[in-house]
């Protein structure tokens, strides 16, 4: 984790409420998939808190890494990021939280991708990184419509790096892709599937996720969600986002935090009330 | 840093390097932030709130932004006294600040339990009884509102505890000053003025609470003018001295602090957003005496002007 100020290198329109970040951190960050950071226009302090977000992609350069995020807009907060321009300066904190993990200890080497809406951007270093060690990775993607003209957001970056015929998509209105929801998409899949051991890794809205954990537990699929809470710090110190989740070895649960122990948990564990 | 200014204040009988402390909740344990600034530079530092026992805290939502602010409603989740006794305090011990252990009970017999299991640890400086959290039904707050209970806790935690006490006190009652002299007149070290305001948030769609319960403490820079007419009151009531508290963001914030009265400031949410902040307040305070030509923050405190 570090505390930096950083440059902004682009900031592009995707479609209307949707905007690709792209930030030029010194010294170089790394971070793992899943991950996020606070970033906030520099030395601004109305809304008062820096907003959450997770990283989208990263590039290596010298003495420096780029990253981008792609974020919506919902409030004051975001609203602002969307207004940054090349050039602009960002407070950064980051990386942050633990993201997704692949355990030497699950079998299988399938991976179950299923976002929903502005949930798609936390999968992509993890398909990068899944693909880097040869794992099968397929991404279910479901929004409640498409752009006329811009379609769905990250999908051809998706599309690109995992071949099309590895990205479903639907759309609740039929925009684009299937006609339905996303939790309908991977129960097929899953029906349909020969019984290879495989593992499911979900970040989207709490019914989606909750819907993800229900399937992952009825077809004895380990099952990864990356969770959203809001978050005053994100460093673990306002406990204001919390998660309940099951104890290992009772029946009792606890709070955790979702910007330090998590975002990333074993839905399993996750209490979804 | 220049040296022939000094930032050192005495509080409680004890010498602070300089007046700056961060503010119980906003802080962690202080370990918390080891990656991001050096703890040994601070003044001092304030852990959460520690209890007898482990506490699960209020269901979420836990917060609220609201414009220069926010509410809380965090209801004190903590990893309990012992715990923090064997797991954090050992590691605290090797920095050069202050620990001040945050205490809060649902009865006078729970405070009381908790400052045996903290005499036990070494390291810690002085105690701070929470008797002002807006977010737990029962306990603290009522004590808070009640100037003889009040009075009553801080008299029976001075007779056990090994070190000073300092009382963090309400703001949300008509009487800060008169909780102020009673618990001063029952033996209290110093006192931390204010803790969040009680604030609400709806939400107008579900006509419920933003949050898990429906109030919430709000603190943040809204707060400031507010915690400044307190601190100023309350250090023209008592003789012993006032850690001012509230949306401190800035060194100009923390001089209006000392200035209205306070010998030190704690740095509360400003954290959250800025964690650097406590580092950038000692700072430009001591840039700024440089400038007034002072030498000492102590011509500072309390040199406000009728």
């Amino acid at each position: 984790m570090i505390e930096t100020v950083c440059s902004v290198v682009e900031n592009h329109r995707l479609q209307p409420g949707y905007f690709r970040l792209r930030l030029r951190v010194r010294p170089p960050v790394e971070p793992a998939p899943g991950q996020f950071a606070m970033v906030r226009s520099h030395g601004e302090y109305e809304p008062l808190l820096r907003r959450a977000l997770v990283f989208y992609r990263s590039y290596p350069g010298e003495g420096f890494t780029d990253v981008d995020f792609v974020f919506r807009t919902m409030g004051r907060g975001t609203s602002r990021l969307s207004r940054l321009r090349a050039g602009d300066w960002v407070d950064f904190l980051g990386p942050l939280g633990r993201g997704f993990e692949w355990r030497a200890a699950g079998s299988g080497n399938e991976a179950l991708l299923v976002s929903g809406g502005v949930g798609i951007p936390a999968f992509f270093l993890w398909a990068e990184q899944l693909c880097a060690r040869n794992v099968e990775v397929r991404l279910f993607h479901g929004d409640r419509t498409s752009d006329r003209e811009q379609g769905l957001i990250c999908v051809n970056d998706f599309a690109a790096l995992l071949g099309s015929d590895h990205v479903a998509c639907t759309t609740e209105d039929g925009s684009a892709g299937s006609k339905g929801l996303v939790t309908d998409l991977i129960e097929h899949h899953l029906i349909a599937a020969d019984g290879r051991p495989r593992r499911i890794f979900a970040c989207g809205p709490h019914a989606m996720m909750r819907r993800v954990a229900e399937l992952g537990s009825k077809f004895g699929i380990e099952t990864q969600v990356c969770l959203e809470a809001p978050m005053a710090c994100g460093f673990g110190i306002c406990v204001a986002c919390v998660v309940r989740l099951k104890r290992a070895d009772s029946d009792l649960s606890d709070y955790h935090r979702v910007c330090l122990d998590g975002p990333v948990f074993d839905a399993e564990r996750v209490i979804w009330d | 840093m220049d040296t022939a200014i000094s930032l050192a204040v005495r509080l409680a009988g004890l010498e602070f390097k300089n007046p700056v402390l961060t503010a119980s909740g906003t802080f962690g344990y202080g370990l918390e932030f080891v990656e991001i600034l050096d703890l040994s530079r601070l003044g001092g530092l304030v852990t959460k709130g520690l209890s007898v026992e482990p506490m699960d805290g209020n269901p979420p939502p836990r917060i609220v932004e609201t414009h220069g602010g926010m509410l809380n409603s965090i209801g004190l989740q903590n990893i309990g006294a012992r715990a923090f006794v064997r797991d954090k305090l050992p590691v605290l011990r090797g920095y050069d600040t202050h620990v001040i252990t945050n205490i809060f009970g649902f009865s006078i017999d729970d405070y009381l339990e908790v400052v045996r299991i903290l005499n036990d640890g070494d390291g810690i400086s002085a105690y701070e009884l929470n008797i002002s959290c807006p977010n737990v039904k029962k306990g603290g707050m009522e004590i808070g509102h009640d100037p003889a209970e009040a009075a009553r806790l801080t008299e029976k935690v001075k007779r056990i505890a090994r070190c000073p006490v300092l009382v963090k006190l309400s703001p949300n009652t008509s009487s800060i000053t008169e909780v102020a002299q009673s618990v001063e007149a029952a033996g209290a070290d110093g006192l931390s003025v204010i803790n969040t305001l009680l604030g609400m948030s709806v939400d107008i769609y579900r006509r419920r609470s933003r949050m898990g319960t429906a109030m919430g403490g709000l603190s943040g820079p809204a707060i400031k003018p507010i915690a400044l007419r307190m601190v100023r009151a309350v250090a023209q009531t008592v003789r012993i001295p006032v850690l001012g508290i509230g949306g401190i963001a800035s060194w100009q914030d923390a001089v209006e602090f000392l200035i209205a009265g306070a010998t030190a400031i704690q740095i509360g949410t400003a954290n959250y957003y800025e964690p650097r902040v406590s580092i950038h307040v000692i700072d430009g305070l001591a840039a700024y005496l440089r400038d007034m030509e002072m030498s000492s923050v102590q011509e500072l405190i309390g040199s406000f002007q009728d």
